[in-house]
């Protein structure tokens, strides 16, 4: 994966979209491509404004200024459940599961409001509580099980499953309402070495079968360096650097911002008094 | 290092939050009198071993000893009472109390007669606090919360204080302000850990690092020897060979 | 003029001390007293058995019965039940609340005796001195009310802004976490909250019983109206609170000045103030915000961080215990049929009392059934399904014996005309927090006792409008059977729910909001679709309630009486319809019993039973049949393991959600092999 793909028409993308919580700027103009099929990742120390970003694109939030776009269409007024419909599909970093359902009835609500939204009323009058599930749902519910490797919890309650295991019952849930893109809040973070393999294959199972794309919140930046094609880096709610991995790795500012170099310090908001220095030469 | 040395002394510590396993055999000692910073990179697990050290989440196994007792089962304002004092992440302060009820509340632990020169001697160290006494401690500024949150810690002569991101957000002048007064503090003697975003002011300032990553302790050892570390694990293996 | 005045102020001064109580209790500790209103009955009523039926001179008696049993009590309550309810959820904390305010009258009952009180003097000596103050009479009584308040107060803001233990309850206030990081024990300041605001309670009980009288019903109102108040100070707001109840209490009896007296029209609008001013500073809120949190009741960041994720054990335990395949048939469908053939043969084998009482329970079951969709499958809580049944009730009595239509016809008329309003309802709540929603149909079911259910066309003088059984079910046991018929069509709709898409989309809804809205649910739609469902439930039942008792009689809708019945519900379990049909067989059957085989002096025992049955559910949250159900399913689980199957135990209660990645290790290892 390199920078060829930049590709001319975004799935989603947001422009210049700011957010304000009182005085505060949560995100400040900050604009984010995210072409078919392709990994981009989100990076950027804590509080830097990347979840209220997250918020932003898929609909839980309202920003003060700057659109959002879905396939060309302006979505930036719709609600979440609207936008879910449309293709865009998230996960959450405290895993936002349904604790009373088992983990097969996670991907199966998800599969039906996707490809059935009617049977949500119908059902209740057609005792279809009584019968087995149709064999397409079936099919369909075992293919995600087993991707994830879900098979064996798949009749248990989420309930009292593991973070790792709340984090792949997220991302089998937003596979199942077949996606075009999947935005994904801290997807690692609280895993174990294995757990985040496995979570990293997954998605790449995801882009290169189901064509999905996938925009990844992340502090694992090893992870995101092997995984994303592109980078964007936020610190205190502005963008302050993109491009390739290999871009962002060598980019003064960002590392600057991870380290906390003497002269970055300085960059909190509105309390700017000393000139930023040259970041110093790590020995 | 022997055990016997330290003044707080972690062994074992293993704490799961609610679905997520947030430590796992983490094992630190901090002797008395040193400074310990405490680095790794979002969600590793430096504000759970703090919370867990001061008694706020509890422990799933392992044993933390404080003065040579263990106070692994112990309720937070116990091991405040022991000397222990843990100034949170964000602001550690009362934002609907008065400045001076905050120090009021902190002086609670000494005996009625020492409350009051206590007090008067932490707003002598901090003069913008004295002068701001009556006001509402949600109204000051993000340094001045942080100095009153020191502040509170100082006037009770603790043995140990943990400080979680104290400078985060803080406009530099504030964050020089924070680490002269921890500088003090560990002039004093009083031992310090601190949990620093700003890793190259946190190893200036400490003795001692550890590292986490993933509710793992990565590695720890002194912390001029940190630097190289630090990099390899944010940035990736590659960020230290091109500066290097 | 002036001499509404006076009585307005000394109300708002009776109702300022209540809220005083409330709201501190919640910030402070963070549990909402709902059984506020029984505190200040269990205390008054020990006032009045010391002051009136024992002689006691006014100042001996309310030492003893507010200032040191108020204290001890509200001790007692604390440490025994409401000190491990810090993490649970609110279900949890309203209904042990509400098991407390079931519990507490009845205890009374037993404890001081159940004369029927028809007047009880407050703390003025009878007679009551009257004093003219600018010409207007001012009797001694409201003096006391006035000057307590003031005394409360004054003392209160002392004590809060100049004492260390003030200090230490406002510290609370803003973070319970960062309290026990300065070195003070939050458990000894909430123990000295409770232990003030008990007092409260019983003071203001003493204060009103003279003009609301000495019963639970109408200390119970007290507490609605006072909650008004609450909503409006946010639930923290002090001195919001404080004023909002002062200028509540002198709206309601100046406006009686330009009312006519003894209308019905003035009636309504004074119970209705309250619910008025509730919902004003609701809509206000939401207008201005868009969405009202509760949130927790302490809180800075700290102490959400240090919350356990994945919710409290309580919903998580409560949520592992519906576990096994939900498509197609199964083995675990099998204990709920049994058991309803079971109930099934009952009316073969019992005969006239007991049978009566067996018909009865089964269509408080169908009641029950309500709660089961909306407690236990829509996570609301609603407070106010006593009235939904109520209007179900007197809707079929009016068509049925008013308009000659046939019972069953006008019980099904009921219904759909109670279902818009369960509908509004839940449209009203929909953008609430939990709390709010539960302080919020506490109010609408009180407004439906004071507005309709008062009214002389439903009441009768009390005997309610009578009703007549269908033409095929007159007789008990035929009776019996049509209701079983009923609550077994309404089960089957239940059990499809729950295990269909549409029960699916509930609980996503019910668990995670921010998760159902990114699947694509919408959360309008389910909210008032368990809104309308269990309305109409309700309504059912009530009506076949009814037509058990061959009377719509309003007081059997009562929303205290309706709180009783949750509190039943809610000892055999919330979440299965077996549990609705057992608890409502031993909400008749159990008194039944008590009456006929023990002596009278018991009879209030049962009630205290439920009482304290809610009140377990701090220690089980599932309640007994949950419990029992997964002792078996255990069972169950091993023996087919060991015929090499691979299904998992359900995890048991203690575990909730804390199972660690170990656990799940094992689990998969175990599994495997």
């Amino acid at each position: 994966m390199t920078a060829t793909t930049r590709s001319p028409a975004p799935v989603l993308e947001c422009r210049d979209v700011t957010v304000r919580f009182g005085a505060v700027v949560a995100v400040n103009s900050v604009s984010v491509d995210v072409p078919p099929s392709t990994i981009i990742g989100l990076v950027g120390p804590n509080g830097a404004g990347k979840s209220t970003l997250f918020s932003v694109l898929s609909g839980l939030h309202r920003p003060n200024a700057g659109r959002v776009r879905f396939e060309g269409r302006d979505i930036t007024g719709l609600p979440a459940a609207r936008r879910a419909r449309l293709g865009l599909a998230r996960t959450f970093q405290r895993p936002e599961v349904f604790a009373g359902l088992t983990v097969r009835e996670h991907i199966q609500l998800a599969y039906r409001v996707a490809t059935r939204r009617r049977r949500i009323w119908t059902d209740m009058v057609t005792a279809r509580g009584f019968r087995p599930a149709d064999r397409a749902e079936t099919e369909q519910v075992a293919l995600l099980l087993d991707a994830l490797n879900l098979g064996d919890l798949a009749d248990r309650p989420v309930a009292g499953l593991s973070l790792g295991m709340l984090r792949l019952v997220e991302i089998a849930r937003a596979l199942a309402t077949n996606p075009k893109v999947l935005l994904l809040d801290e997807p690692s973070s609280g895993l174990d070495d294995q757990e985040t393999e496995q979570v990293v294959q997954v998605f790449r199972m995801a882009v290169e079968r189901q064509g999905v794309s996938l925009l990844l919140v992340e502090h694992d930046v090893a992870m995101v360096m092997g995984l994303c094609s592109r980078i964007h880096v936020l610190d205190f709610g502005t963008k302050i650097g993109e491009g390739t991995p290999a871009e962002i790795r060598s980019n003064k500012a960002v590392r600057a911002a991870y380290l906390g170099d003497e002269g970055a310090i300085g960059r909190g908001p509105a309390e700017i008094t000393v000139q930023p220095q040259a970041p110093e030469v790590v020995s | 290092m022997t055990t016997s040395s330290a003044l707080l002394s972690v062994k074992d510590l293993r704490v799961t939050y609610g679905p997520a396993l947030a430590l796992q055999n983490v094992s630190i000692d901090v002797p008395n009198g040193s400074a310990l910073a405490v680095l790794g990179p979002n969600g590793a697990g430096k504000s759970t071993l703090a919370r867990a050290v001061s008694g706020l989440v509890p422990a799933a196994a392992g044993t933390v000893a404080f003065d040579g007792v263990d106070i692994v089962k112990r309720p937070p304002h116990r091991i405040r009472q022991g000397g222990l004092v843990y100034l949170p992440e964000g602001r550690g302060i009362f934002p609907t109390l008065s400045v001076l009820e905050n120090l009021r509340l902190a002086s609670g632990l000494l005996p009625r007669s020492a409350r009051r020169e206590a007090i008067a001697r932490g707003m002598e160290i901090f003069p913008p606090l004295a002068a701001r006494r009556g006001m509402k401690a949600g109204m000051l500024s993000g340094g001045e919360q942080q100095m009153l949150s020191l502040c509170r810690a100082l006037i009770v002569e603790p043995k140990v204080i943990i400080a979680d991101e104290l400078s985060l957000g803080l406009a530099p002048r504030a964050v020089e302000l924070v680490f002269e007064s921890l500088d003090r503090l560990k002039q004093q003697d009083v031992t310090i850990v601190i949990i620093e975003q700003f890793v190259h002011r946190a190893l200036k300032f400490a003795d001692r690092a550890v590292l986490l990553s993933r509710g793992q302790v990565a590695w720890q050892g002194a912390s001029v020897e940190a630097k190289n570390e630090v990099l390899a694990r944010y940035l990736g293996d590659a960020a230290t060979a091109d500066v290097a | 003029m002036l001499a509404y005045i006076y009585a307005g102020v000394a109300l708002g001064s009776i109702y300022a001390i209540s809220v005083s109580g409330i709201v501190v209790t919640y910030v402070s500790s963070g549990v909402l007293n709902f059984a506020f209103g029984s505190l200040a009955y269990f205390l008054a009523r020990f006032y009045y058995y010391l002051n009136t039926e024992h002689g006691w001179s006014q100042i001996p008696a309310v030492v003893v019965a507010v200032f040191l049993a108020g204290p001890a009590l509200g001790a007692f309550l604390y440490l025994a039940l409401f000190r491990h309810l810090r993490l649970a959820s609110q279900l949890i904390k309203i209904v042990t609340c509400i098991g407390v305010s079931v519990a507490l009258p009845a205890l009374a009952l037993m404890v001081f005796g159940n004369a029927t009180i028809d007047s009880a003097p407050g703390l003025a000596s009878e007679p009551v001195r009257v004093y003219r103050v600018f010409g207007a009479p001012l009797n001694l009584n409201e003096v006391i009310a006035l000057v307590s308040v003031l005394v409360v107060v004054v003392l209160g803001t002392l004590v809060l802004q100049f004492t260390d233990v003030g200090l230490r309850v406002r510290a609370m206030v803003d973070s319970e976490a960062l309290t026990s990081l300065s070195g003070v024990s939050p458990t000894r300041i909430s123990l000295c909250v409770w232990m003030v605001t008990t007092t409260l309670a019983g003071f203001a009980g003493v204060l009103v019983a003279p003009s609301k009288g000495l019963t639970p019903d109408g200390m119970t109102q007290l507490m609605a109206a006072a909650f008004a108040a609450v909503v409006a100070a946010r639930l923290r707001n002090l001195p919001v609170a404080v004023g909002v109840a002062m200028a509540m209490g002198i709206v309601t009896d100046v406006i009686q000045k330009y009312l006519p007296a003894n209308s019905s029209l003035t009636h309504a609008i004074l119970v209705s103030i309250p619910t008025f001013v509730m919902a004003a500073f609701l809509l206000a809120y939401i207008l201005a915000s868009g969405k009202i949190h509760d949130g927790s009741a302490t809180g800075g960041a700290l102490d959400q961080a240090i919350r356990p994720t994945g919710g409290d054990s309580a919903s998580a335990s409560a949520a592992a215990a519906v576990v096994k395949s939900r498509t197609g048939w199964s083995l675990y469908m099998l204990g709920p049929v049994i058991i309803i053939g079971i109930v099934a043969l009952l009316p073969l084998v019992l005969e006239g009392y007991w049978l009566t009482l067996l018909a009865g329970g089964l269509a408080f079951g169908v009641v029950f059934l309500s709660f089961t969709v909306v407690v236990g499958e829509g996570g609301m809580i609603w407070l106010c399904q006593a009235a939904f049944a109520g209007c179900g009730a007197v809707v079929t009595a009016q068509f049925a014996t008013n308009h000659g239509m046939h019972p069953l016809l006008a019980a099904l008329l009921g219904a759909v005309i109670a279902t818009p309003i369960g509908v509004v309802v839940g449209l009203l709540t929909i953008r609430l927090g939990n709390l709010y929603v539960a302080l919020v149909s506490l109010t609408v079911g009180m407004l439906a006792d004071n507005l309709i259910f008062t009214r002389q066309t439903f009441y009768q003088d009390g005997v309610g409008v009578p009703v007549s059984r269908p033409g095929f079910a007159v007789d008990d046991r035929a009776f019996a059977y049509l209701t079983l018929a009923v609550f077994v069509i309404i089960a089957i709709f239940v059990v499809n729910l729950r295990r269909s898409t549409t029960g699916q989309a509930l609980a996503a809804v019910r668990y995670s909001e921010p998760g159902a809205r990114t699947v694509g649910l919408s959360l309008l739609g389910m909210k008032l679709l368990v809104s309308a469902i269990s309305t109409f439930i309700a309504a059912v039942g009530g009506s076949l309630v009814a037509l058990n008792y061959q009377s719509a009689l309003p007081t059997t809708y009562a929303t205290f009486g309706g709180l009783v019945w949750l509190a039943v519900l809610v000892t055999v379990g919330l979440r299965s319809i077996t549990a609705a049909l057992l608890a409502g067989l031993m909400f008749t059957l159990t008194p039944g019993i008590f009456q006929t085989y023990l002596p009278t002096s018991w009879g209030n025992v049962p009630t205290l039973l439920f009482g304290l049955g809610a009140v377990g559910l701090a220690i089980d949250p599932d309640g007994v049949v949950a419990q029992y159900a997964r002792h078996i399913q255990a069972l169950i689980g091993k023996v087919a393991s060991r015929r090499g199957s691979t299904e998992p135990d359900p995890p048991g209660g203690g575990d909730g959600p804390t199972t660690d990645t170990s656990g799940v290790a094992q689990h998969a290892l175990g599994a495997t092999r």
